[in-house]
This record gives structure tokens, C-alpha cells and sequence, in this order.
């Protein structure tokens, strides 16, 4: 992201060790990247928020601070919720080459990319003994997957910091600043930490459920322990499409996206384009009706635990397939609780428990093993939160994913979230159509100049594969040198109505390119319009710098035929 | 920044429109290229613009805290392509006390279409009130001094307006 010059300059020094969301005063740890799904309920004023956070640093000194209004429910939320709405809403990005006009080839080829994320999950729910004092109430504790949670009230945001420190979340003093106008506010607080024999790595996502009716995301706080260009992705639940309130929001140019590689600099683009609207704005990449999600986490009949009642170590960990339940971080949590391996046991972990049968030795070595126990645990780790989730999509009507990278310089506002029912649906950018421009001249497709058709309805004619590749240049390299901006609008969107575009792109004008940069002969059939829309004159004699043609006295071959832009939001 | 976006896109494709070589040719036609005394317009919630007499809605916000108020600012005629501060104080003109402020190092957008057009604007700018309830805020009387720096100058603007607060929160604090 940017880095302002002034922010430098004026913004308070972020992160020295770390604080915030994740802090640390030994060791630091920096929080890397969050996903959020939020769903309002406007009938009981309530806001449910799922969590799961990446970091960077010892997990086992991890501490997590959250502002809340009153006091939140707090439950153990699954990674299936992240991975479920990831694969319905991830765009997927591939190029699609047609060669059936050549007469050396007819075939279409396709790349597909999905990014891949995991976060590991385990837990159970508890009952803590914290005490309060010093300016410090104790609102409730208790244990939440493998967090100990406490929430508080404090009287300011000093004797907060203290308090924290001195019940060992490891917080550091510069935390009471940020705090502050959160205290004064009459905020309580929820504090995390990792259970202190909790497994290294098990930072499980949280579900809290809190007095609002506006999804915000306390980012502000963040500011202190995170990454440059902290990814973050958001996703809103509800009866229409979600929109960013006080960020912006940003369209994406899809010139600017490598479809031919899959769209792999897809997190890129929208760091960019997020830079383009100063830093603070989010891009919808999915916004469509909620269907067919009936089954996606939960159904009746996945898990049987029946069939595991009463069986010895050995026996439960073979059964545990035939009861529905397969190898999550939250079953291996579970596993390690009830049936740990032991330390004679001269192989991994993942060994022990995927061969039950071949190790049944080693398992006749762990004693008291109580079957019961080990469901109720499964039935809380991995059947409920499952079950939670699927209510939660059952009851909701539309999903929105949008998603943003902010540095800590740029996390001076807390983004606010709603819902407009005027905007239409976002479904992802789709396929890059590329098609060989052969004729009577131009036989080989090699040699053929090609005409890109892009989802949103640009259509850009560039060199053909052997021309770029005497310039050295790929089919990207080509077209991102021609259009070097991510954002094609940067919007402010409201809950009502169509949003107030600030910037529209559109009209900027590509370069037009000399004959020289493309050996061969006339292309065929090609326009000779530049710019990226065939109605923006004006916004590109505006926006575009009045770029012309200069250079070459060969005389000029418009290369960049580009046709009707169907605008979309 | 957009301004640098638009000279990069001249830059690194075609040359702009009749460059002269070294002489310094700049093309003014691109938005948001300063061509006249700095502006700075001030804009209260989330519609119109101008701050004097007008009333200021304080509330507390979404993810809650002190209460707050939120404003709009756009700047004209100031280049703010490598950002800014915005600073907004809101003094009690009763006690001359300041009760709300924000200070925020922000990055601005040219707009080039629209009513901003050729405006650098920001996301919006919330004033906090730390250490006030917020129903003690209604009806004060405020003198309203927003300013933003940007690297090479500043620019300023003022008002007097009331601070309210909405019905609802009476109801519930």
C-alpha cells in the first residue's frame, strides 16, 4: 500500500513491538490478515460477527483485545463457515483462446485459480475465576475453544492496560492510547489469550454476538500489531448486498488482472486499487442471493456419534469416519484432549492417528479413555458450531464478500458496514475470451494478432504471440503497460440508492501503438477507437491527460480497438 | 495518488499531448491540477457541503466508543496526490473549550466526474468527543475549524454550528 508521505510524518509510530489486536511485549505478533462474516439481526438489535485472524509471531503469546458493547455472547465459530463462503464467492479467473479461424489449431485452453487459505480451530467452553479491581469490573470469563475470554469494563484505559498485563495478557502500554476513546465511550472490552496449555498454532476462529445493528470493524485498534497491506476480507450477511459506508468502495479494472496466469495478482490489484482511492476503501468481488447452502455445513444425518459410543482408543479414532467426522483441526484438537499420543510413540502425529488399527499397541497404552467424554467434546467442537453456522446462512437471503489491504498507517478509521437493496448483484470477473485474429494473410496463429474480450465488455486487440515475444513481453505485460490503473471506479456507497462515483476510469485513454511494435500486416477487422469506452469521450479527453499520438512519421496503426464497456458495479 | 495515475499513464505509454522536451510543459487540463487560491469545503454527515449554521449530529458509533460526528472535506486547487492531515476541532463557544476533535493523516482521491469533480476528497473524518456523554452534547454551541495540510500548504475553513443529538439515543442512554 501507499505509504503518505504525511502519514509518516504526523501518524503516531505504529507498532514498535506490537499491541492491539494481537500484542505482544516479548515477542511480536503481528496480525497478518482477517476474515470476517457478519450477520445483523435487526429484530433483536444484535450483531454476530465470526472471526478468524492470521498472524505472524508465537501463537503462545498471543492476546487479543476486543471493543464490545454490553456483553457478547461468545462461542467457538469453524473454519468450515471461512471455507464454505470462500468457495461460493472466490472469483474465479481464467483466459480462453479460440484459434479456429488459424490453420495450425482449434482449441481452447483455461486456467482456473483459487486462492487457498486454512486456519487451524479447536476448543471447548469453560468457566473461568478472574477477578476484577482497580478501576476494573469483570463482566464474565470463561474458556471459548482454546481461549481463556474475560470481558471487562474498566474506568480508563491505563488501569485496563494493567490489569490486563498483570492477569498475563501480554499487552504492551502503548495499548492504553488506543483504548482510550473506546473506555470513554463506555465500552466493554473482551479479552483473549491462549489457554496455557493450549497447542501452538491453535488460533480457532471466534463466533461473538453483541448489542448493534451496524457491522464495524475495530480497526483502528489493529493499528498497533499488523502487517503492512493486512488483507482483509469481509463478508455480510443479510437481506441485500452489503456496501462499505465510510471507505470506499472500488471497482476493479479487469485490464489490470493477469487472466492468463489465473488471476494470481488478484490480492495485488486490490491493494492497488485501494491505494488509488487513498488507502481506505474496499472492493466487492461477490454479491448475489444465498442459495443452495442448504447443505453446505450442516445436515441431519453427517454425523452419527452412535456408533462411536462405548469403544476403546484404538477402535474410536477407526470409527471416527463411519461417524462423519474426518480429520479438522477441530476433530485433531478433540484427539489430542482424549487420546494423546504417546511419548513412546516414534512417528508423527498425523501417523498415529490415521493408523489406528496398525498402532494398536501404542493406543493400549493410553489409560482412562472415556468415550463419552470424547463426544460430548466432538459434539462441541465440530457438530454445534457447524450446525450454528448453517441457521445462520439458512436465515440469511443474500452474501456479500468484499475485501481490502490496509497498512497500519492507513487504519485511522473504523469501517462501517450496511446494506443497499438498489444495487445489482456482483458475480466475478469471469473469463478473458482471447481470440486469433487469422485470414488469408495470417494463417498460423502464432502470427496472429489477438482480440481480448474482457468481462466487462472491453475488447482490446494486441500483438500477436511471436510480436510480444520479440518485444519480450507476455500478453499481460503487454496489456497492464497499456493500462497501468487497478481501480476503474472509486465510489461512495450509501444504504440507498446508486452510489456517487468519484472517480470513473473509463475514459482514459490507451496510448495508441505505431506499427512498428507489432510486426506483420494490417489486422483484420479491427477498430481504430482508443480509449476504454466507446462513451467516454469526455471523461477521457478529462481523465485521460490528453495523450496523442506522437512518436513514429510512419503514420499510425491503431492496434487498440475498444468497444462498448458495459459498466457494472 | 489519481493525479500521479494519470501522469503515469501519459508516461508510460504514449508521450502527452504536445511535449515540448524539457521545457517543463505540464498539461493542466489533467483533474484535480491546482489553478487558483486553495479551497477547502466542509461537509457535515453524509449530503451537502458548507458548515456555517448548521447542525452538527453527534451520536455513538457502530463499533461503539466516545461519541462522535462525522464530516465530509474536499479540497480544490491544493495538490494532495501524496496525502494529507485533516484536522477538524470543534470548540464550545460558550466555555471557548475544545470539546471534539480528529486529527488523521487521510489519502485523498481526485474525483473526475460528478459534482467533486476536480476535488481531492476523502472517506469521511470522524470527530471524537472523548470524556463527554453524549446527551450532554445536545444543543451546544460549537465553532467549527476544519484544516487540511497537505505537504506543500494548507488550507482552512470555519463555521459556527450546533451540536444535537437524535431523539432515539434519549430514549436508550
Amino acid at each position: 500500500m501507499t505509504t503518505l508521505l504525511l502519514s509518516v510524518l504526523l501518524a503516531p509510530t505504529p507498532a514498535e513491538a506490537c499491541g492491539g489486536f494481537f500484542c505482544n511485549r516479548d515477542a511480536p505478533v503481528d496480525q497478518s490478515g482477517e476474515t470476517i462474516v457478519f450477520e445483523v439481526d435487526d429484530e433483536e438489535d444484535k450483531v454476530t460477527m465470526h472471526v478468524q485472524v492470521d498472524y505472524e509471531g508465537p501463537s503462545e503469546s498471543f492476546a487479543w483485545v476486543v471493543p464490545v458493547r454490553g456483553v457478547p455472547d461468545l462461542f467457538r465459530s469453524h473454519d468450515a463457515l471461512f471455507t464454505g463462503l470462500r468457495n461460493l464467492t472466490v472469483p474465479s479467473f481464467g483466459a480462453r483462446t479460440d484459434n479456429t479461424d488459424c490453420e495450425n489449431g482449434s482449441y481452447v485452453y483455461s486456467y482456473d485459480y483459487n486462492a487457498s487459505s486454512s486456519f487451524p480451530d479447536s476448543g471447548s467452553v469453560d468457566t473461568g475465576t478472574l477477578a476484577g479491581g482497580g478501576g476494573v469490573t469483570v463482566l464474565d470469563s470463561g474458556t471459548v475453544a482454546s481461549y481463556e475470554t474475560v470481558t471487562l469494563s474498566a474506568e480508563d484505559s491505563t488501569v485496563l492496560v494493567d490489569w490486563l498485563q498483570e492477569n498475563d495478557f501480554d499487552v504492551p502500554d502503548t495499548m492504553a492510547e488506543a483504548l482510550a476513546p473506546y473506555v470513554a465511550g463506555g465500552m466493554n472490552f473482551v479479552a483473549l489469550k491462549l489457554q496455557k496449555d493450549a497447542e501452538t498454532g491453535n488460533l480457532a476462529p471466534l463466533g461473538m454476538r453483541y448489542e448493534g445493528t451496524v457491522p464495524a470493524v475495530p480497526l483502528t485498534l489493529t493499528a498497533v500489531a499488523a502487517t503492512d497491506d493486512m488483507p482483509m476480507t469481509i463478508y455480510l450477511l443479510g437481506d441485500a448486498r452489503g456496501v462499505p459506508l465510510n471507505y470506499l468502495h472500488v471497482g476493479l479494472n479487469p485490464l489490470a488482472i493477469d487472466y492468463w496466469s489465473g488471476g494470481t495478482n488478484i490480492d495485488d490489484v486490490i491493494s492497488r486499487a485501494a491505494d488509488e482511492a487513498g488507502g481506505q476503501a474496499f472492493a466487492t468481488e461477490s454479491a448475489q442471493p444465498l442459495t443452495n447452502v442448504r447443505s453446505l455445513l450442516f445436515t441431519d444425518r453427517m454425523f452419527d456419534t452412535t456408533v462411536l459410543e462405548g469403544l476403546g482408543a484404538a477402535d474410536f479414532v477407526a470409527a471416527l469416519p463411519q461417524a462423519g467426522f474426518f480429520g479438522s483441526p477441530e476433530v485433531l484438537e478433540v484427539l489430542r484432549t482424549h487420546i494423546p499420543v504417546p511419548a513412546s510413540f516414534p512417528y508423527d502425529e498425523n501417523s498415529f492417528y490415521n493408523s489406528p488399527d496398525y498402532y494398536a499397541s501404542y493406543y493400549d497404552l493410553i489409560e482412562d479413555f472415556d468415550a463419552a467424554a470424547a463426544i460430548a467434546d466432538l459434539e462441541d467442537a465440530e457438530v454445534e458450531p457447524r450446525e450454528a453456522a448453517q441457521e445462520m446462512l439458512d436465515r440469511s437471503a443474500y452474501l456479500t464478500r468484499m475485501r481490502s489491504s490496509v497498512s497500519p498507517a492507513e487504519m485511522t478509521l473504523d469501517p462501517h458496514f450496511g446494506f443497499n437493496p438498489d444495487l445489482p448483484v456482483v458475480d466475478d470477473l469471469g473469463w478473458l475470451d482471447v481470440k486469433r485474429l487469422c485470414d488469408d494473410v495470417i494463417v498460423d496463429y502464432m502470427d496472429a494478432p489477438q482480440r481480448l474480450a474482457y468481462a466487462y465488455g472491453q475488447t482490446v486487440v494486441i500483438p500477436s504471440e511471436n510480436a510480444l515475444a520479440s518485444m519480450g513481453l507476455t500478453a499481460f505485460d503487454y496489456v497492464q503497460g497499456q493500462s497501468d490503473f487497478a481501480a476503474l471506479f472509486i465510489e461512495q456507497m450509501y444504504t440507498s440508492g446508486d452510489p456517487e462515483v468519484l472517480v470513473d476510469q473509463t475514459g482514459q485513454r490507451l496510448p495508441d501503438l505505431t506499427e512498428d511494435t507489432m510486426p506483420g500486416t494490417q489486422l483484420p477487422g479491427t477498430t481504430t477507437q482508443g480509449g476504454l469506452a466507446s462513451d467516454g469521450g469526455d471523461a477521457g479527453e478529462k481523465g485521460g491527460c490528453g495523450c496523442s499520438n506522437t512518436g513514429s512519421a510512419v503514420g499510425w496503426l491503431p492496434l487498440l480497438g475498444l468497444l462498448a464497456l458495459g459498466r457494472r458495479r | 495518488m489519481v493525479a500521479g495515475l494519470f501522469l503515469a499513464a501519459c508516461s508510460g505509454g504514449a508521450e502527452p499531448a504536445d511535449p515540448t522536451g524539457d521545457t517543463g510543459w505540464v498539461d493542466t487540463n489533467v483533474p484535480c491540477y491546482p489553478q487558483g487560491a486553495p479551497r477547502l469545503d466542509v461537509g457535515e454527515g453524509v449530503e451537502g457541503w458548507g458548515i456555517e449554521g448548521i447542525d452538527v449530529a453527534c451520536g455513538i458509533p457502530p463499533q461503539g466508543g466516545a461519541p462522535y460526528a462525522r464530516f465530509r472535506v474536499r479540497v480544490a486547487n491544493l495538490d494532495m496526490s501524496d496525502g494529507g492531515e485533516v484536522l477538524v476541532d470543534l470548540i464550545d463557544t460558550d466555555t471557548d473549550e475544545r470539546i471534539g476533535s480528529a486529527s488523521v493523516p487521510v489519502g485523498f482521491v481526485c474525483a473526475n466526474v460528478g459534482d467533486n469533480a476536480d476535488h481531492w476528497v476523502t472517506p469521511e473524518v470522524h470527530v471524537r468527543f472523548d470524556g463527554i456523554d453524549l446527551l450532554d452534547l445536545h444543543e451546544v454551541p460549537v465553532r467549527i475549524e476544519a484544516t487540511v495540510v497537505g505537504v506543500e500548504d494548507s488550507v482552512v475553513s470555519t463555521g459556527d454550528g450546533t451540536l444535537v443529538v437524535d431523539e432515539k439515543y434519549f430514549e436508550v442512554l
